[in-house]
């Protein structure tokens, strides 16, 4: 036998142990005879020890200089709004079921809005406005190109300009005609 | 340790209204592409005023909205996703009023060249008046704003602003697919 065991067996016997030291002592004792009257015996002694009583000296607490801790009890200004609310299990119910409907509430509300706010006649009006805006852009734009073709190159420019090669060709014409003549 | 707690929360509660707050009331002017028209309501005349301001979050639900399984539906969902803001009014003139409103065009013509916006199209016809100015990018020549500001002979006076990123070729594309409805029945909202 071993100190370690040994050191197990007066864990054991004085209550020190834990559940798998205590299970593996009392496993080990049922085999073994020497296990087993070495843990009879600190049992007995661990008894003894508890059964005693210590009596201090008359005076010897009093002149124990103690400080007190510095630290301060923690304590929240919310507890005593915790403790209330907890302590009644219909308030606490009634509690519990009020702070659901309020997440749920807000989570549906959310979704039906769209996450901005807007509901979807709002949204349906917008995407009517945005494609007309979008139109109307893009009919300034055709209309602005149909004026520079039809009106501004066929009569500002194209029509002087062939009036212009008309009276250059007249010119021409004349011309050649006088130098016939001459 | 506990205060250090309840001072995150707090924090994180302020940080969270600050930005809902924020994205209920942006701030376009902070914008490149973005035009302050003023106030047209002096100009207009009877029933006939559309007034459109369609913000970012709005648009960004068009955008959800549109996207769908064609690839048409798709670049118009991209399109307007990438819009910031649009702003349209259109509405009658007077021809009393007509040349106040012209005066005040040409005020927001000189203060879009000071903004250095480039001008795409003037035309000027028999009592005609169309401009359309574009703001590009400085660094990669995509147009952010796009401005139209047009009186008709019949005294019908438009005036656009679209903010964000504009793709001109997709816009020209998607109006002759789509048969999106025009001008009249922007009036008919």
């Amino acid at each position: 036998m071993n100190q370690k065991l040994e050191n197990q067996i007066i864990s054991v016997a004085y209550g020190d142990a834990n559940i798998w030291q205590k299970i593996k002592i009392m496993f080990l004792a049922k085999k073994n005879k020497d296990v087993a009257k070495l843990l009879s015996e600190y049992s007995k002694t661990a008894e003894s020890v508890k059964k005693l009583t210590v009596n201090f000296p008359d005076g010897i607490l009093e002149n124990l200089n103690v400080q007190p801790s510095k630290t301060k009890p923690v304590k929240s200004s919310m507890a005593p709004a915790f403790s209330f609310i907890l302590n009644r299990p219909v308030l606490s119910a009634a509690t519990v079921t009020a702070v659901l409907v309020i997440v749920l509430v807000l989570l549906f509300s959310g979704r039906s809005q769209n996450n901005y706010g807007y509901t979807e006649a709002q949204i349906k009006l917008a995407d009517k406005q945005v494609k007309q805006t979008l139109a109307l852009v893009s009919n300034v734009f055709n209309e602005t190109e149909r004026t520079l073709e039809k009106d501004v190159f066929v009569n500002k420019v194209g029509r002087p300009l062939s009036q212009s090669v008309e009276i250059v060709n007249n010119l021409f014409n004349g011309g050649s005609r006088n130098e016939k003549l001459n | 340790m506990k205060n250090l707690i309840k001072l995150t929360i707090a924090l994180l509660l302020l940080s969270g209204f600050t930005m809902f707050a924020q994205n209920q009331d942006e701030d376009y002017s902070k914008y490149p592409g973005y035009v302050n028209f003023g106030d047209l309501s002096v100009f207009e005349k009877g029933d006939e005023v559309t007034e459109v301001l369609i913000d970012q979050n709005l648009l960004k639900m068009v955008a959800k909205f549109t996207k769908g399984k064609e690839d048409s539906s798709n670049a118009l969902s991209n399109l307007i996703g990438g819009l910031k803001l649009i702003r349209v009014n259109t509405f009658k003139v007077s021809p009393s009023s007509k040349g106040e409103l012209l005066s005040k065009v040409k005020l927001i013509e000189k203060d879009l060249k000071k903004k250095k916006w480039e001008r795409m199209v003037k035309a000027k016809s028999k009592g005609e008046i169309t401009n359309i100015f574009v703001k590009t990018d400085n660094n990669s020549d995509k147009i952010i704003g796009l401005t139209i500001m047009s009186i008709d002979k019949s005294g019908e006076a438009s005036f656009v602003n679209i903010v964000g990123n504009i793709d001109m070729e997709t816009i020209g594309k998607l109006s002759n697919k789509f048969d999106i409805p025009g001008l009249d029945s922007l009036n008919n909202k």
